[in-house]
């Protein structure tokens, strides 16, 4: 079946619309060799070739890379662009670039020398990563393994902590801007530190890390920044300007999230020790309790049993001292009762001796006595009741 | 008060019960205290779950969504 035919123009520009709505075929870098360089009014014309192709390419500002000539090897970021009144596809050039490793690392070499010269890698100016990070502020690709690796360890290691990502392209045209502007906005964020992360990649592929402008935003950022490019091996411009480099993303992770299981292991510990601690100073006093109860007891012992020795004593004292008035007393007593006894009336009797009675009261005067008183004469052995005949005034 | 200063006041709660001559009263209430910093650690531990969280710029305003 024929097609209606149609003409040049209305294919041309079916061919131009195609190319134009194409969004992988603008802003893109393409790398190549410079040949047949050509400038005319501040325009380039060349072709950027490679071993096997070429590309048309046409620079409307040449004037501000009259450096470049034939065979330099550069990256070129444009748009391919159809014409449809030439009928040729050509990449419309904004900006051209040196590229080559030896070139690019030229470069980084010229970078890192003005910057630590600028002070840009002080050690004074760096920032104390924080302990007890609670967010972490991360400029990545949202669409790489990078960020799911810096979440997975996080998930793993501390599920605590808050992560915000600022997405940005990490390589191609303008990256590093997008990066200085994520470096930025967290930097007035809530986000108590900040990672700059990137997977491994080519010398080529990292270079957003290795500009002046991503390295100013690092320098004057007031937040602690991580910087987490490439693998290990790698070293880029951010890397010197950072508070920290860590090998990988996932090591920089790995660095912010304290491993929750030690804290627990920690606590656990801690708890155990503040249990012992107050266990043993419970014995301890317990122990000073008991150790003065008794000292209290021994005291008390020593001196009931010095009181009991004391007292006996006394009471030896006295039973000795008591024995001796006691025996005093009894030999006084005889002494007493044997001169009383030779005084008693009966004794004296004895002796020959009588005694007389008047009125049942012993007398001895006879001038007491009256004629014809009735009298009472005692004798040894027994008595004689008589009479007063004569009062005889002398014996 | 944030999980480290909490630590901090266990660990010197801790080296305090180590002194001997620590009055019983006060090393009781430095216990109670310490149980309770053990107890609050543990609940923010467990309790707390961290956000994942993509800032999107929407004509200049920065929007917090969930990633």
């Amino acid at each position: 079946m024929a097609f209606k035919p149609i003409t040049v123009s209305q294919l041309s520009t079916y061919v131009k619309q195609i190319f134009d709505a194409e969004e992988l075929l603008h802003g893109i870098s393409v790398v190549g060799e410079i040949s047949g360089w050509s400038y005319v009014r501040g325009t380039a014309y060349f072709t950027l070739k490679d071993s096997s192709s070429t590309l048309s390419c046409v620079c409307f500002i040449a004037d501000e890379y009259s450096q470049f000539k034939n065979g330099d090897s550069v990256m070129l970021v444009g748009s391919v662009k159809y014409y449809t009144k030439t009928g040729k596809l050509n990449f419309n050039v904004l900006r051209i670039e040196p590229y080559g490793e030896n070139v690019l690392f030229q470069k980084f070499l010229e970078l890192k020398a003005k910057l630590e010269k600028s002070g840009h890698f002080a050690e004074e100016h760096k920032k104390q990563i924080p302990k007890d990070i609670k967010r972490i502020g991360v400029v990545s690709s949202e669409g790489g393994a990078v960020i799911q690796d810096i979440i997975n360890v996080r998930t793993r290691r501390n599920p605590n902590v808050d992560i915000v990502l600022y997405p940005v392209k990490v390589q191609g045209v303008n990256a590093e801007y997008e990066i200085a502007k994520g470096i930025q906005v967290l930097d007035n964020y809530n986000v108590d530190v900040i990672v700059v992360a990137r997977g491994g990649g080519s010398f080529e592929d990292l270079q957003p890390f290795n500009t002046e402008v991503v390295a100013d935003a690092t320098y004057n950022c007031n937040k602690p920044i991580v910087s987490a490019v490439g693998h290990e091996t790698d070293f880029t411009i951010i890397d010197f300007c950072s508070d920290l480099r860590a090998p990988t993303p996932s090591a920089a992770a790995e660095l912010l999230c304290e491993d929750v299981s030690i804290s627990k292991r920690k606590i656990v510990q801690y708890t155990r020790l503040l249990c012992t601690n107050m266990l043993r100073l419970w014995q301890y006093k317990k122990d000073c309790l008991t150790i003065n109860i008794q000292n209290i007891n021994k005291n008390y012992n020593y001196l009931l049993e010095n009181n009991q020795n004391c007292f006996n004593a006394m009471v030896q004292n006295l039973s000795r001292l008591g024995k001796t008035i006691v025996d005093e007393a009894e030999q006084k007593i005889n002494h007493n009762y044997s001169i009383l006894k030779k005084l008693d009336p009966k004794e004296v009797l004895k002796l020959g001796y009588a005694c007389v009675k008047a009125n049942n009261q012993f007398t001895n005067s006879a001038k007491s006595l009256q004629v014809n008183d009735k009298i009472s004469i005692c004798f040894k052995d027994g008595s004689v009741d008589a009479t007063v005949n004569r009062v005889w005034e002398d014996l | 008060m944030n999980f480290e200063t909490r630590m901090k006041e266990l660990e010197d709660i801790i080296y305090k019960l180590e002194d001997g001559n620590t009055k019983f009263d006060e090393a009781t209430k430095l216990f109670e205290r310490g149980a309770e910093i053990c107890k609050e650690l543990n609940k923010n531990l467990e309790e707390t779950k961290g956000k994942i969280t993509i800032i999107r710029d929407e004509l200049g305003a920065l929007i917090e969504e969930e990633f």
